[in-house]
């Protein structure tokens, strides 16, 4: 018996295989070259920190800076906007509203890259509806006179806000439904006031869930490239842009600094995901029972 | 009971005394009755939201539809008339119907044998898993041309490997959704058991996945199977960056050139990202708890 068993498990063990070759395939030897490639010169093979030069100087470090503030306003807008629409849909008390809510965000949460860009450009580029409809009514150009540019870190956050919201969104709608209205009226009972209720029993009841969240939407906006590049064609510094003028472009074609600027950004992402991971690890028992 | 601090056991007796129905709670229920109008800021915040995210969407419409002053089809029909639309929609349908198959071939065996025998495996797998959250599309699109482009000796790029570099890089940036939605369905229901029953009755450990796992845990599958196809269709980084003419790189060069036609089809391709939403909420009704938003960087 403990023969077939071995050979069993010896069997089962086997049909782990393809998801072990594509996962080290296509998945960690690819993420190992990065951090080989970005130590070494990409000419002559010989050991390097040059490639992470950009660390120290500071003209290289825009595309840094500008996706830290894109990522930084539009977690902060899609944050607090998502979040009060969240409490909109909960205090609504119409399911039909909650329904369509969930499924419009949604869309609007997986509606991202080209698409949204064109759709965006069809609102607000120079020649957008909204653009055009606005000067009709005031005479204010909004690019010749309010030097507005879709293409910038401002207008990229209105873009990126389109599925920042409906993704925070999603992500509170649970732990706001699962605020149960006794904690409320337990809390006014025992003589609590309002404020007094949100310090001592919805704000740290919601803190884990907010952060967990907020870590969730700074992500999303540091790594996305389809839409900024959708938006931009290139021209605004990201970091994602960067990193596919580096590989792509046919001047400034230099593999290894594109490898130490994505081990930057991965390094940006584990920050967020491992935060997110740790958070959601100790996440609050009271919203675990509904 | 009086006090102007509450503190959490206060507040927790308080909610046991809510639940046991103590009279405080009843005379409390009685004079608080919940109002079921939905509060004046909660529509204010509601319409001002449903304006921003419908407007875009009626830009799009008017420059897509109209010629002017009237409603058209035309662009429609101009994209249908594209032997480069043709072979784009192709390409795309193509490639995340075998993603899509690859992925629930692949993550379904492995999620079912960490469940019933490899536990020791769990906090591995579910690491790699979230991987891919870390290392977004353009990362790997940097990495993969390292290992697998043009310069490297493994020339994953040449016609002779076609598309295989994608399917790789795809199965990857799908799997986080599709292990969490398989492992979710394999979860609910208790596998170790149904594997002894099915292997006492002298299945093969192949048949009991086959004919007694797999259709227990069918709405899993099917979730993830949409939320593969639905983000191999709408995936635009890695595809562009590794040169793989698609729907969305398609659209990105249209636009350049024929923008009725591109403004047209990103209102078609809203309606397909629906439409993949939509069938996930009827899956969602059905197994809650199912996932209907991927949540990762495009």
């Amino acid at each position: 018996m403990p023969a077939t068993a071995r050979r069993r498990g010896g069997r089962a063990a086997f049909a782990l295989l393809p998801f072990g070759v594509l996962i080290t395939a296509f998945l960690l030897i690819p993420t190992v070259s990065l951090l080989w490639g970005s130590f070494h010169d990409s000419r002559t093979g010989a050991f390097t920190l040059g490639n992470y030069s950009y660390l120290s100087h500071p003209l290289d470090l825009v595309p840094f800076r500008n996706s830290l503030e894109l990522s930084l306003a539009s977690t902060i807008v899609g944050g607090i906007l998502g979040l009060l629409i969240a409490q909109a849909i909960v205090s609504s008390r119409r399911p039909l509203i909650q329904e369509i809510a969930t499924t419009f965000s949604s869309v609007a949460a997986n509606f991202a890259g080209v698409p949204l860009a064109f759709a965006f450009i069809a609102t607000l580029g120079a020649q957008g509806l909204v653009t055009r409809q606005f000067f009709n009514v005031t005479h204010f150009d909004l690019y010749i006179d309010g030097g507005f540019k879709l293409y910038s870190v401002l207008g990229l956050t209105i873009v990126y806000a389109y599925w920042e919201i409906p993704l925070m969104v999603l992500v509170m709608l649970p732990p706001l439904q699962a605020m149960k209205a006794s904690w409320r009226e337990a809390a006014e009972i025992l003589g609590a006031s309002k404020w007094q209720y949100m310090r001592s029993v919805a704000i740290p009841i919601l803190f884990t869930p907010v952060v967990s969240s907020l870590l969730l939407l700074y992500a999303n906006a540091f790594g996305a490239y389809a839409t900024a590049y959708g938006l931009t064609t290139g021209f605004v510094p990201l970091v994602p842009i960067e990193i596919s003028n580096l590989i792509n472009g046919d001047v400034n074609h230099d593999p290894g600094a594109a490898d130490a600027l994505a081990m930057g950004l991965a390094v940006i992402m584990a920050i967020c995901i491992g935060g997110r991971v740790l958070l959601e690890r100790r996440s609050s028992k009271w919203l675990a029972s509904r | 009971m009086s006090g102007s601090s509450i503190s959490g056991e206060a507040t927790e007796e308080a909610m046991e005394a809510l639940a046991a129905g103590a009279p405080a709670a009843r005379a409390y229920r009685r004079t608080h009755k919940r109002s079921t109008r939905s509060p004046l800021w909660a529509i204010i915040v509601l319409v001002l939201a449903t304006v921003y995210f419908l407007l875009p969407l009626y830009a799009t419409g008017v420059f897509g539809f109209s010629t002017g002053k009237a409603f058209t089809l035309q662009p429609l029909f101009d994209a249908l008339g594209d032997d480069g639309f043709h072979s784009a929609l192709i390409l795309s349908l193509t490639y995340s119907v075998i993603t899509t198959i690859l992925a629930i071939a692949v993550v379904a065996p492995t999620a079912y044998l960490v469940e019933l025998r490899f536990q020791r495996l769990r906090s591995t797998v579910e690491f790699l898993t979230i991987l891919p959250f870390v290392i977004p599309p353009i990362i790997l699109a940097v990495g993969l041309s390292n290992v697998y482009g043009i310069n490297s000796p493994v020339n994953l790029l040449s016609s002779d490997w076609a598309p295989v570099l994608l399917y790789g890089g795809y199965f990857v940036l799908t799997l986080p959704f599709v292990f969490r939605a398989i492992d979710n369905a394999l979860r609910a229901v208790d596998v170790k058991m149904l594997s002894e029953a099915s292997a006492s009755l002298g299945a093969s450990p192949t048949r009991t996945f086959l004919q007694v796992i797999v259709p227990s845990i069918s709405l899993g599958l099917v979730s993830g199977a949409l939320l593969a196809f639905t983000t191999a269709m709408g995936e635009f980084t890695l595809a562009a960056l590794l040169g793989y003419p698609t729907f969305p790189v398609y659209l990105l060069n249209i636009n350049g050139y024929e923008a009725h036609i591109g403004e047209a089809l990103v209102l078609v391709s809203f309606l397909i990202t629906w439409a993949g939403v939509v069938a996930l909420a009827a899956v969602a009704r059905r197994a809650p708890g199912t996932q209907i938003v991927r949540g990762g960087p495009m």
